[in-house]
């Protein structure tokens, strides 16, 4: 019987095998590396800059060409999953907030030296005293110590599920603090001043132009590396990057003209999962009007958004909002989150509009009557555009004509400032772990001055949770606290989206906004 | 010993502007809303150290006076935003030599071919081929530079696929220098027609016809050389207009250009960046207006210096 069994599994396991060899074998032949590499456009200029200081990048651009230029204990696989990097082996303490990390044997720095767990102990400080954008990251880590040059010690003040996430981000990655020290920041600005530990290095960068970068033949894992040399064109005008791509000089571009999306919806215009959220902001601090204290008011303000107009006049392509926590994020039980939360909004926006009518009258605005003006404020043409369609739904669903849109030139500071009533915000998750989504809605993260301590306990009990069913119970009711007080109103989850030719080429890696393009193969 | 205290006068007059251009730009810079590190990521306690770590906490006329101290030992800074860490000498030393490259092949070939056009359409007066070429100047000098780019990315880059859209790759410097050129090119055509037109009229021309000189001497020997003043001062203005315009043929074509950074570096608030390229552009504008104002007084002590 047990031998019967036995059996029974081998010949699975060789079945199996065989099924899976197949597509493999198959795949073998068709797919090549693409020869004398390839060409891809990136934005950079204006208000986006191309940066590889680990410690600072903050545009897409820059994390991308960091994920290939350095690597941290995690990175993206193949498939965009995460997997052990410049990591041997990783213990976990029974209680969850010790973890002993052993760094490969074979990992070294494009000069030669080894990478070692200084580097990383050092690279976490030095990404607090730079004070860039993502400086907060790793705040959670308490104690990070170099017991040897290949064993890093790491203390949380929780523990962390979504912790490999995080290691996997480019703010985690090592630093050399010789070289910082040598060079001071413009260490990062210069091909020559730089060292790096990921698959490629940087040979040349010119300024505002493009970036050559090439395979490093001492790397560990350079032979699942297919692409010898990757040329990165520096643009930042999105007709030039669309027109590259169209005559060929680029295989891939990460913007275009909005207005051009139509005609290259199939040549080569890709969306992916955006993992964000497009939502309106109500001003609860001192500076806001009294009015937007009432969760009541609120609501009605949400519930008399059409949004599924304003997603046809957007013409991108986006989801509907029913929750705050955008699509892609599967729970212990392998199911989509959004789908198992109450949503915000029912099916039928008649009966939204219906409720939000009452809503009005017992505040005492029955039409829109007595209803102050209030600013909405916004920072570009297309929010604008998006913030005059929920103006006047407004208008027409509540009888409220007191609301003016206004474009401003200083918007992310008048908003943290709290000078305005309404706002546009919008949240990109920065890694696909729902933490990154629920935390911005925490007491002192978020413009809208909301605070509420049912809220926050919800959200430190599930990041702290171990048990995963458990954790995603306390991210429901994180969910439904906020549907309930409103300080924003979801309205659509946007898709990110690129130009890709896979007519010609497969293998693109994308992960949240980030791309990879090591393992690109010539079909 | 008058000469040169015109010429000192001068000197001292140009200095003087240079720092009025500095002094507006720096704060008229500081007026504009927001500062260098907003973005929906940073929280207000990063800011606060960046904005710290830079001195833009402290008042303005603090930042002006450390501003001009450093200026003064050479020292213009880093880029805050754009090139992070980057020192703005070398970005504006390395990017104008961009610009300059550029420029004076757009410049050559304007003279190239717009003074011979010109001559051309000049002599033949009237006929076909200055019908012809006046029609090409007109519409040459009335097209916008974006317009132009566009067509001629589209036409070249995307469908005919001659010519690479960016800059860097081989051949990427043909469509900039195209634009680039076109305006001054058109520009020169009619100018150098006029010019040569007028001096045709001339007495004097009439008088060494009279005398029984061949067409062939009147016109090479003496009314090309004298229609070429007016073109040879209008070369001056020309010059520093060529290596200080391309902003559209260097956003377009993806030029790593001085003139790209005219506009991203106020969008982008890099303060030190943007009074880089001021103080470097001021520094060569009135450097050449010293340069022909010196010049002239040389040839011609009667001409007044301003």
């Amino acid at each position: 019987m047990i031998r019967k069994g036995l059996l029974n599994v081998l010949a699975c396991t060789v079945a199996a095998a065989m099924i899976a060899a197949l597509p493999a074998a198959a795949a073998e032949t068709e797919k090549e590396a693409p020869s004398g590499g390839i060409s891809i456009s990136v934005t950079d200029g204006s208000e986006d800059a191309m940066d590889i200081n680990t410690a600072k990048v903050a545009t897409l651009a820059g994390m991308s060409v960091c994920r290939h230029l350095f690597e941290g204990l995690y990175k993206l696989d193949e498939k965009g999953d995460l997997v052990p990097g410049q990591l041997k082996d990783e213990k976990v303490s029974d209680d969850g907030k010790t973890y002993t990390f052993t760094l490969r044997d074979d990992i070294t720095w494009s000069d030669g030296k080894p990478v070692t767990a200084g580097d990383f102990v050092y690279g976490w400080k030095y990404l607090k005293d730079s004070a860039g954008d993502y400086s907060t990251l790793l705040d959670l880590i308490t104690d990070a110590t170099a017991k040897d040059d290949k064993t890093l010690v790491v203390t949380l003040a929780y523990p962390c599920a979504y912790f490999h996430s995080l290691l996997a981000f480019p703010s985690a990655y090592p630093v050399r603090e010789d070289i910082v020290k040598a060079n001071g920041d413009s260490y990062a600005t210069d091909p020559d001043k730089a060292v790096y530990n990921g698959p490629y290095e940087l040979t040349d960068w010119t300024h505002q132009q493009s970036m050559t970068l090439t395979k490093r033949t001492d790397y560990y894992d350079a032979d699942k590396i297919t692409v010898d040399n990757i040329s990165w064109e520096l643009m930042s005008d999105s007709a030039t990057m669309a027109n590259s791509f169209k005559s060929g000089d680029v295989i891939y571009s990460d913007t275009y003209p909005e207005e051009d999306a139509d005609s290259l919806m199939d040549n080569g215009l890709h969306f992916e999962e955006g993992y964000n959220t497009y939502c309106t902001m109500f001003n609860l601090g001192d500076s806001g009007n009294e009015v937007l204290k009432d969760a009541r008011v609120r609501k009605a303000l949400s519930l008399a958004i059409d949004r599924e107009r304003v997603i046809s006049i957007r013409g991108l392509q986006d989801e509907l909002a029913d929750t705050y926590t955008p699509g892609g994020l599967t729970d212990a039980d392998g199911t989509e989150f959004n789908s198992t939360v109450t949503p915000w909004f029912s099916d039928d926006h008649q009966k939204d509009v219906d409720e939000a009518k009452e809503l009005m009258k017992e505040a005492g605005y029955e039409d829109g009557k007595d209803f102050p003006a209030l600013r909405y404020i916004v920072n570009n043409d297309s929010r604008k555009t998006v913030a005059e369609a929920i103006v006047s739904d407004w208008k027409d669903a509540l009888g409220i004509d007191s609301i003016t849109v206004e474009t401003v030139e200083n918007f992310f500071s008048a908003r943290e400032s709290g000078d305005f009533d309404i706002a546009y915000f919008g949240w990109y998750m920065d890694y696909p772990d729902i933490s990154n989504m629920l935390v911005t809605m925490t007491t002192g993260q978020n413009d809208a001055k909301y605070s509420n301590t049912k809220y926050d306990d919800a959200y430190n009990k599930a990041v702290a949770e171990t048990d995963e069913k458990a954790r995603w119970k306390d991210y429901d009711e994180c969910e439904s606290i906020l549907a309930e007080d409103r300080p924003i109103t979801p309205i659509l989850h946007s898709k990110n989206s690129y130009l890709f030719d896979d007519t010609n080429y497969d293998g693109l890696v994308y992960y949240c906004g980030n791309a990879f393009f090591g393992y690109v193969t010539q079909k | 010993m008058a000469m040169f205290e015109k010429i000192l006068k001068r000197v001292l007059l140009a200095a003087v502007s240079l720092f009025a251009i500095i002094t507006i730009t720096f704060f008229l810079m500081n007026i504009i809303p927001g500062d260098p590190f907003m973005s929906e990521k940073a929280t207000e306690e990063t800011r606060a150290i960046l904005i710290a770590k830079y001195g833009l906490d402290k008042p303005l006329i603090v930042q002006y006076g450390r501003y001009l101290q450093n200026l003064f030992h050479g020292d213009m800074g880093t880029s805050y935003v754009l090139q992070k860490g980057r020192a703005i000498s070398t970005i504006v030393t390395e990017s104008f030599a961009v610009s300059v490259r550029l420029g004076l092949k757009a410049l050559i070939a304007a003279i190239l071919i717009g003074v011979p056009l010109g001559c051309i359409a000049g002599l033949f007066k009237g006929k076909a081929a200055d019908g012809a070429i006046r029609v090409i100047s007109a519409i040459g000098i009335s097209i916008p530079g974006y317009v132009l780019a566009a067509v001629l990315m589209l036409v070249l880059a995307v469908n005919l696929k001659a010519l690479p859209v960016s800059y860097g790759k081989p051949g990427g410097e043909v469509m900039p220098i195209i634009v680039l050129a076109v305006y001054p090119t058109c520009y020169l055509m009619r100018l150098t027609r006029a010019s040569i037109l007028e001096v045709l009229g001339q007495d004097y021309l009439k008088t060494e016809r009279a005398r029984g000189m061949g067409e062939g001497r009147v016109i090479f020997i003496h009314a090309l050389k004298n229609s070429l003043i007016p073109i040879i001062t209008y070369l001056g203005p020309l010059t520093a207009s060529i290596l200080t315009g391309g902003f559209v043929a260097e956003s377009v074509f993806n030029v790593p250009g001085l003139g790209r950074y005219f506009v991203n570096a106020i969008s982008a608030r890099d303060y030190t960046l943007i009074m880089g390229v001021t103080v470097f552009y001021a520094a060569l504008i009135i450097t050449m207006n010293l340069i022909c104002d010196i010049l002239y007084q040389v040839v011609d002590p009667r001409i007044q210096m301003a």
